[in-house]
This record gives C-alpha cells, sequence and structure tokens, in this order.
C-alpha cells in the first residue's frame, strides 16, 4: 500500500452520489463504542452495551463489597467490547448502507474517505470489487509475521469447539462451583465456609484443567502426527517451532479463557454469598479471607552455619568419627538445633521479635494480626493445651495478655490492637507453656504477623494466574511428549512427570535424609549406600526442577487471605513458565524438528 | 540401460531449463527400533526435474514413489543421497511458499469445513485477507464444491476430500505442485478435470510432479516419467521416447468403400506379409464415452453432490491473461510432433507392452468394416476428429482444432 493510503469500500447511493467505508480496524468504535454506535445509529449494539452497563452499575456496582471486583471486571469487558466494536464498525457500517440500497462499487487505495469517494466520481480509480473485505473475518490485528503462529492457535481453539470440548470443561467447571458449595462439609463459621470453598474449588478447577490440559497437549500434536495432518502443515512455509508455539499458545489461550470463567464464577459466588451476612461476619471475612495479606516474621536463625561448626567440631572426636559418618551427624546436629528453636518445654516460653522495619510507621496505624500453631509432643482427648500470649512492649500498659488453652495443630488468628510495636519498630510476643507436655512452634509457620496489603479481587486474579502459569507448563510438558511420542504413551509419559511434580514432598524427605531406602533403626547408617550414591543425586536434580513449579502456592494464600505479591507472581511466571515451560519447550521442539513426520505412514 | 546414464541422455534435450527439482544418489532405508534395517524403499536414485514440465513418477505400490515424493518434501529425511528443491535444502521453510503438496489421502482437519480450510491454509502462507479469501473463493469454485462450503470436510465423500485437498495445494500459486495420486477416488469429470488442471498450470511454467500407479493419468499429462520398481528406477524419459512402438504403424481415415480398402491392402501386402496386417475400427476411450454420457445427462438433472468444477481459478491461470495461442499451438505441436527418439535413448520398458494385438486380416471381418455402422452422436463427434497419421506432422486446421478442444477443456478461451 502506498505511503499514507488506507483501504475504502466504495458504495453508491441509488439516488446519486458515493459513500465510503474504511477497511480495517476501526478504533473509534473500539475506544467509545457506545458514544460511536450511538452516532452512526447501529442501535442494538449500543442498546446491549447499554443495558450491560446498567446492570452492572445499578445491581452490582451497589453491593459495598463488588465494588472494586465490578471496576476491574468493567475493565476487562471494556477490552473485549473494545476490539469486537473495533473489529466490527466498519463492516457494520458497510451492512447498513447495502441495507439502504447502496451498491458496493469496489475497494479503492486513497488518502481519505472524501479523495476516495472523487476518485470513483471522476472515474480515475482501479476498483477491486472484492466485497469479503469490508467483513469482520478479513479485519485483524496480528501482525503478519505472526499469521501462521496465530492460525495453528486458532486451530486448537476451533478443535476445541468443534469438539465441543471447551463446553463440556466449562460445564464440569461450573459444576465444581456451584455443587461444591452444597456438598463440602465446614466448620460452621462462614469463615470455614469460604476457605474451604476456596480451597476444593480452586483445587478442583485446577486438576480438572490440569488434566485436560495434558492430555489434549498430548493429543494435538502427537495425533496430528498419527493422522497426518501434520504432513500438509509441515509442508507449507511454516517453521516447525512455529507449528510447536502456535499449538502451545492455543492450548494456553483456551485454558486462560475457562480458567478465567470458572474463576470469575467462584470470586462473585462468594462475594455473593458474603453480601448476605450479618456486618460482623462481614468484617470477619474482609478483614481475614477477602484481603491480601502481607506477612512478617522472626528471620530465619543460620541453621547451617551453626551445624557446620558443631559438626567440624565433634568429627574431630575420635570417638565420633569412629562410629558415624559424616552426613548421618550433620543430619541429627541439624535437627538438635532446630529444636532448639521450635521446642517450648512445660513451664518454660518462647519470645519472638519482628522487626517492622520500614513498614513501622504505616502498621503503627493498621490493626494487626498474630497467626500462630503449634503441635504438642504428646496429645490429650480434646488436643486442647493452656498458654498465655503476651503481645506488645512488656512492662507497659498496652501488652495484650491472651490467657486460655489452645487447640494443637492449627492456626490461630488473633487481631491486635493499633501502636502495638516498641519505639524501635519491633513487635515482642511471648508464649509461656502452662501444659504439661511439650509444645513445637516450627521455623516456618510458627509464629507470623499479619498486615492488609491490598484488595482481595487483585490478589485473587495474581492466584489464578500463578494456576495459570502451571497450566501453560504442563500445556508444554504435553507437547513435549507429544512430539516424538505416540499418543498413548506420550498421555502415560506426561501423567508421570506431573506424578513426580505431585510428589515433591517425597523428593524433599529423600533429599534431607540423604537416603532412599531409609536408614537402619539400630546403627542409624543407610540401608544401602551404593543406591543412595545414585539416586539422592537424581532426586536433588529434580527437586530442583519440581520447585522451580512447586514453590507457589497460590490456593493456600488465597484461602488464608495472604497476599500474593506482583513480586511473587513475576516470580512465578518467570520460573514456572520461562524457565520450567521453556526447558520442556526447548527440548519439544527440538524433537519435534528432527522428527520424520511421514515415518509411521510410510513404515507402514 | 542404467538410471545414471539416462539422466545424461534425456538430459541433454532440455538442458538449459531451470531445474527445480535434482536428486542425486537417494536411498531411504527404514529401520526398527534398535536401528535394524527392515525395508530400502529407496535405492540410489537419481533424476531431475525441469521448470514448467510435467514430471510423472510412475509404479506399482510399494515401488517406492511416495517415499521420494515425502523425502523431497522435507517429511522423511534421507539415508543417504542429496535433495535439492529449488536450489535449497526440502527442509527450507522459504522454499517451502513455492511448493503445493496433495497427500495421496486427506490429510485435512475434519472439523473444518471448505472455506475454513482454505482460509487456514491461506494463513501459513501469510496471505492477506482479501487475498485468501478471494483464491479460496476461486477454489472452492474451482474444484466444484460451491454447494458444499460450509460442510465440515470429514463429512465430505472421498472424491470431495480429494477436490478440497487438490484446493489447498494450490491456495499459494505455487511453482511447483506435488501431487501423490491426484485422481484417487474421483470420478471421471473430476479425473479429468484434475489432468485439465495439471496441463493448465504447466502452461503457466509451473512444474508438476505426479506421482501415480495410474498408467492413463501419467500417459495424458507428463512430459517425462521415472517407472519404479523395487525403490529403483527402471526406466526415464520422455513418453515419446519410452512409447513410440517404431515396429509399426497406423494410418487413420474415415470409413471406405470395400474397393478402396482392398486397393490399399493391396499396395501395403506387396512390402508387408498378410500376417502383420492389422485393420479394425478406432475406438474412443472409456473415459471419453463417459464424459459425452455425462455432459448430456448434465443439461437435464440436478445432483446434491460435488459438481463438475468450474473454470480454472482466474490467479492459477495467470490472473485473467488468456493463454495466448501460439503457446498453446507450440505446446499442441510440440505433444504431437516430437522428434523421433534415438534408438540409444528408447525406453527400457518391453515393446510387446504397447503393441496391438496382431491380427491377421479376416475377409468377413473387412466386409464388416467396410460397411458404416450406425454411430452415437460422441462417436460421431470422435468419428469425425481429424485423420491421424503418425508419421507426418498434422496440417495447421488439424492444429488449431485441436488447440480449440484443449482450451475449451481448460476455460481459458470459450
Amino acid at each position: 500500500m502506498a505511503e499514507g493510503k488506507h483501504k475504502f469500500g466504495v458504495f453508491e447511493d441509488p439516488a446519486g452520489g458515493f459513500r465510503a467505508v474504511p477497511v480495517g480496524f476501526n478504533w473509534a468504535a473500539a475506544l467509545i463504542p457506545w458514544i460511536w454506535a450511538v452516532a452512526k445509529g447501529h442501535w442494538g449494539p449500543a442498546l446491549v452495551l447499554v443495558v450491560l452497563d446498567l446492570i452492572l452499575a445499578l445491581v452490582l456496582f451497589p453491593i459495598a463489597d463488588l465494588q472494586s471486583s465490578v471496576t476491574v471486571f468493567r475493565a476487562v469487558l471494556a477490552v473485549g467490547v473494545g476490539y469486537y466494536f473495533g473489529t466490527h464498525g466498519n463492516p457494520w457500517q458497510a451492512d447498513r448502507l447495502e441495507a439502504r440500497g447502496f451498491k458496493f462499487r469496489g475497494v479503492i487505495e486513497a488518502l481519505s474517505a472524501g479523495s476516495s469517494v472523487d476518485l470513483v466520481r471522476t472515474g480515475n480509480a482501479t476498483l477491486v470489487r472484492h466485497r469479503a473485505l469490508l467483513s469482520a473475518s478479513a479485519v485483524t490485528l496480528v501482525p503478519k509475521s505472526l499469521q501462521p503462529i496465530a492460525a495453528i492457535a486458532a486451530l486448537t481453539w476451533k478443535a476445541a469447539f468443534r469438539f465441543r470440548l471447551f463446553w463440556v470443561l466449562l460445564f464440569l467447571l461450573m459444576v465444581t462451583v456451584t455443587v461444591l458449595p452444597a456438598v463440602i462439609k465446614d466448620d460452621g463459621t462462614p469463615r470455614g465456609f469460604v476457605q474451604i470453598m476456596l480451597t476444593y474449588t480452586l483445587s478442583l478447577m485446577t486438576v480438572l484443567l490440569g488434566f485436560s490440559t495434558l492430555w489434549l497437549a498430548c493429543g494435538t500434536l502427537a495425533r496430528d502426527i498419527e493422522e497426518c495432518q501434520m504432513q500438509v502443515v509441515a509442508t507449507k512455509p511454516v517453521a516447525r517451532w512455529q507449528i510447536w508455539m502456535g499449538k502451545w499458545i492455543g492450548l494456553s489461550l483456551l485454558n486462560l479463557a475457562l480458567l478465567s470463567i470458572a474463576g470469575a464464577s467462584v470470586y462473585f459466588f462468594l462475594l455473593y454469598r458474603a453480601s448476605g451476612l450479618p456486618a460482623e461476619q462481614r468484617a470477619v471475612l474482609n478483614n481475614e479471607i477477602f484481603v491480601a495479606r502481607g506477612s512478617l516474621k522472626e528471620p530465619m536463625p543460620d541453621l547451617k552455619g551453626d551445624v557446620d561448626r558443631i559438626v567440624a567440631e565433634r568429627m574431630k572426636l575420635p570417638e565420633v568419627a569412629a562410629s558415624v559418618d559424616r552426613a548421618t551427624l550433620r543430619m541429627m546436629t541439624e535437627n538438635q538445633i532446630k529444636a532448639r528453636h521450635q521446642v517450648v518445654m512445660p513451664g518454660f516460653l518462647r519470645q519472638w521479635k519482628i522487626d517492622l522495619g520500614f513498614l513501622q510507621d504505616r502498621l503503627n496505624k493498621e490493626q494487626l494480626f498474630v497467626r500462630f500453631k503449634f503441635f504438642a509432643a504428646q496429645t490429650n482427648e480434646a488436643n486442647l493445651y493452656r498458654g498465655v500470649l503476651k503481645i506488645g512492649p512488656s512492662e507497659t500498659p498496652r501488652v495484650q495478655k491472651f490467657d486460655r488453652t489452645f487447640a494443637a495443630e492449627t492456626f490461630h488468628e488473633i487481631p491486635l490492637p493499633m501502636g502495638m510495636a516498641d519505639e524501635k519498630g519491633v513487635l515482642t510476643a511471648e508464649f509461656h507453656n502452662l501444659s504439661d507436655t511439650t509444645m513445637i512452634f516450627q521455623l516456618e509457620d510458627g509464629y507470623e504477623l499479619l498486615y492488609r496489603e491490598s484488595g482481595f479481587g487483585p490478589n485473587f486474579v495474581r492466584g489464578l494466574t500463578v494456576i495459570f502459569c502451571w497450566l501453560v507448563l504442563l500445556a508444554a510438558v504435553g507437547l513435549a511428549a507429544g512430539s516424538f511420542l505416540s499418543f498413548p504413551v506420550a498421555a502415560l509419559v506426561s501423567v508421570a512427570v506431573l506424578l513426580v511434580g505431585l510428589s515433591g514432598g517425597t523428593l524433599q524427605s529423600v533429599v534431607e535424609e540423604g537416603t532412599v531406602l531409609g536408614a537402619d533403626h539400630d546403627t542409624g547408617k543407610p540401608i544401602n549406600k551404593s543406591v543412595d550414591a545414585v539416586m539422592v543425586p537424581i532426586f536433588r536434580g529434580l527437586l530442583v526442577v519440581v520447585n522451580v513449579a512447586r514453590d507457589f502456592s497460590p490456593v493456600d494464600s488465597l484461602s488464608s487471605g495472604r497476599s500474593i505479591t506482583w513480586l511473587s507472581m513475576g516470580t512465578a511466571v518467570v520460573q514456572i513458565i520461562g524457565l520450567a515451560g521453556g526447558m520442556f519447550a526447548v527440548v519439544g521442539i527440538y524433537a519435534f524438528h528432527r522428527r520424520e513426520l511421514a515415518r509411521t505412514q510410510a513404515a507402514s | 540401460m542404467t538410471t545414471s546414464t539416462q539422466t545424461q541422455q534425456t538430459g541433454g534435450a532440455n538442458s538449459a531449463a531451470e531445474t527445480v527439482v535434482a536428486v542425486r544418489g537417494l536411498s531411504k532405508v527404514f529401520k526398527d527400533f534398535w536401528g535394524r534395517p527392515k525395508a530400502r524403499a529407496v535405492d540410489n536414485v537419481d533424476f531431475e526435474v525441469r521448470k514448467g514440465e510435467v514430471f510423472g513418477l510412475l509404479g506399482p505400490n510399494g515401488s517406492g514413489k511416495s517415499t521420494t515424493v515425502k523425502m523431497l518434501l522435507g517429511l522423511l529425511n534421507p539415508t543417504k543421497g542429496h535433495i535439492e528443491v529449488f536450489g535449497h535444502s526440502p527442509r527450507h521453510v522459504a522454499t517451502k511458499a513455492r511448493i503445493g503438496y496433495l497427500p495421496e489421502e486427506s490429510y485435512l482437519y475434519r472439523y473444518l469445513d471448505s472455506a475454513e480450510t482454505l482460509e487456514f491454509f491461506g494463513n501459513l502462507f501469510q496471505l492477506g485477507s482479501s487475498e485468501r479469501q478471494k483464491r479460496a473463493e476461486q477454489l472452492i469454485d474451482m474444484v466444484g464444491l460451491s454447494n458444499a462450503r460450509t460442510r465440515l470436510v470429514g463429512e465430505f465423500s472421498k472424491g470431495m476430500q480429494r477436490r478440497i485437498g487438490l484446493a489447498q495445494a494450490l491456495i499459494n500459486d505455487p511453482d511447483l505442485v506435488i501431487l501423490d495420486e491426484p485422481t484417487a477416488g474421483l470420478d471421471p469429470i473430476g479425473c479429468r478435470e484434475v489432468k485439465d488442471l495439471i496441463v493448465a498450470l504447466a502452461k503457466r511454467g509451473k512444474t508438476v510432479i505426479l506421482s501415480s500407479h495410474l498408467l492413463a493419468d501419467v500417459e495424458d499429462v507428463c512430459d517425462r516419467v521415472v517407472i519404479y520398481y523395487g525403490g529403483k528406477i527402471q526406466a526415464y524419459g520422455t513418453l515419446q521416447e519410452l512409447l513410440t512402438n517404431r515396429d509399426s504403424m497406423r494410418i487413420t481415415t474415415p470409413p471406405l468403400s470395400r474397393e478402396t480398402t482392398e486397393k490399399v491392402l493391396a499396395i501395403i501386402r506387396q512390402d508387408v506379409n498378410e500376417d502383420k496386417i492389422r485393420i479394425d475400427n478406432p475406438t474412443q476411450n472409456l473415459e471419453s464415452y463417459f464424459l459425452g454420457v455425462v455432459q448430456r445427462a448434465r443439461q437435464s438433472a440436478e445432483t446434491s453432490g460435488a459438481t463438475s468444477g468450474g473454470k480454472v481459478a482466474a490467479y492459477l491461470a495467470g490472473e485473467g491473461e488468456a493463454p495466448s495461442p501460439e503457446a498453446q499451438t507450440a505446446r499442441l505441436l510440440e505433444r504431437l510432433t516430437a522428434p523421433a527418439a534415438t534408438e540409444e535413448s528408447a525406453s527400457a520398458i518391453p515393446t510387446q507392452g504397447t503393441k496391438p494385438a496382431e491380427s491377421s486380416v479376416d475377409v468377413s471381418r473387412l466386409d464388416l468394416l467396410t460397411k458404416s455402422p450406425p454411430v452415437s452422436p460422441v462417436q460421431a463427434a470422435s468419428a469425425t476428429t481429424s485423420p491421424i497419421v503418425s508419421s507426418p506432422a498434422p496440417s495447421a486446421e488439424e492444429v488449431a482444432k485441436a488447440n480449440d478442444k484443449l482450451s475449451s477443456l481448460l476455460g481459458g478461451k470459450k
């Protein structure tokens, strides 16, 4: 196209004169859709938009808890509506002219609509009589170089719709969202209900979409190769990596759509249920679940340094060196030192000092929550243990004292008044064990301070983004397997990879204990050292890979009202999609590139 | 005769023409999981395909034709040997923009309809939306699927699937078209149309590689062929070289009186033994007869299946540029009067396979032949075509008549 020129469809008015309609994306329709629709007399689309906006503004927005969410939803909707109006705007204009009796004369390149009409009127124009140019399907924002990838991605969508897979999955997800609340048992409190609801629905959604993604990913490539469609596609000017990426993007976008619809349903369902609760229960939910809370903990003690020092000292003793190897001694020493930090004997107390740091000014003006959990060395029938928790500057009237029985193995959350830190910004807490058994406060989640960081809506979106990252990774795993294996074998291998991923706990314990087959109870030595010598490094390597994806727990965070920060979400995108997904993508693309696509049939 | 010798001999005539495909020492051995050789599908094959020719890969099932085609397309890797397509490796992505491929089966997405199928493949060639839609419309019309535009490919009959497969192979207006069994599953009308299309493509300077085991397909359209058996090339050359039987001669005339026939026979008997002379009525082939019957039936009946295709898509026929009469004439003349092959370059095919059955002249039969039997309109049309004499060149009037017929078939000149 000549510089500065655009394409216009020219229509002739039977009563005389011409009208020109631009070809391509209509930015005015995209940016101010309903104003444009009214101005151009497209009453149908304008009416639909107005009704939709009225529902959001008059029905949902007045519900206080939904305001921020409705705002987010409207923003997302605006993007979708904008794209739809942008692609359909000019075709609507053309259709409308024809409905009024105008005759299509053709498409012409000109500097403006006016000059295109002038050119046609004076007969100095070469018109292309191709009416399809003014159809919505002819309008696209995809750059030409990405056209093949976009076509392959769109093909994945088409397959999902034509085989009704999309609707079946959506139905199952909706069943999950609507039926689960009716069948799951909770502790009877709104908080318990919401926590369980979030945990179960999000987990089930992840599992459902995870398995369907693996299945689809294995099938879309392996079956295309087995059924030979790939032989036709690969003979077109599209590189193998583009085919692979097209499939990956298509599957990921499919997951994004399903996850968004199901996630939005969960979100609005929860907020809707909460809006009917009494004010004080709503306040509890708003403080503890429908919130994104940051967490402050005591800095982790330098266990490694202590362990190294003590192990070195002990190994100098000949009797120790003779009776136990270094790895075993190290493991035992580490447990002993850890116990010093975690164990609170009967009659003893444990103190935590948390520095609010640069958040001091802000957090002194906010309500904070203390969250703790302990394990009992010897459980009693009620599983309740007495203790005294003192929080705040000691020897001052501001100190808060909670003398009561606490259940073991359960998280306890206690709201604190504002301004509990001392003048240095340190918040001190003490737990005095008044029970007759030893209590264990784990270093990881024994005691922490929670504060409000942001709203639930954005946090929920960030949580879903992390889940989406997992699904993208699973798509890469399935595609990589399908790149060099037949469909059933690829599915089997993918599920095996998933199981390895889910068994991260087992891998972790093997690596921590330094043995696969376990240790002899009497001697404390590994049962089979040679097996361990081979397997433990393998497990360690697997764990590194698995942890790239497992370091994030969005479902736990959302159900406990913890913040998933933008940084954490960004890290998830980089680690899960960029690193882990990228690794599978490289393997898959290489295998697909090397594969002889006509092999199966030719060999048969 | 060895393959390499043939390559040198047949390569002489058109050595100036651009080589589109060059295959040298090509072998393909399929191996099992453990790397042990299982089957030698192609064995040390050499050939070249030049620009603008219709090149046939002929051979029985399992002879290595499809394997060769798939190596040309980069779908299989050669075990040994070298392939160049437009001077590049078969895996060179940009080169594929110049190639159109119709596989031997319908390897299309069953959940797409005709228009979506062409839209998808058009996108892979990065065609603009308007060009994509224009070509899709013309191709759908050309392959006779206008009535099935929105039906899913999975619901198509085999013949209809071949038609849409052919359309996708041509969406990019390719310079090299590789057709693997293009007429498999097509009705006789479809077969004729495909063959006409191949000729039309060749007239535009496109190169066509046709793999088939249907001898009639290859004979009708190919300039040069290789004949495969057991993964090796058994024969290689132009059809003229391979098929011309220099041991006999045929003279075709309108029906003659008994007296005239006797006179002619008497003259011939002076030079040739009685048992070497054969006289009969020429018959048209079944395809021509069938097409004539359907042509008449079409005027009075309708069908819901694939219709006869429209004319060759405008962009394939040169975007409105009518083929010049000179070019048509030259091509036809070339076909009719190709220089006789030398004894050295003659085919390796046994001559008895192409010889008409020998029979001596039977007087009673001669009686029958000299009477003018009633003929059908189609036969009549066929019979009134100019007498064909094998040796002398056809007259200008004969060339013009044949040329008109070819043009009407191609939709170029009505």
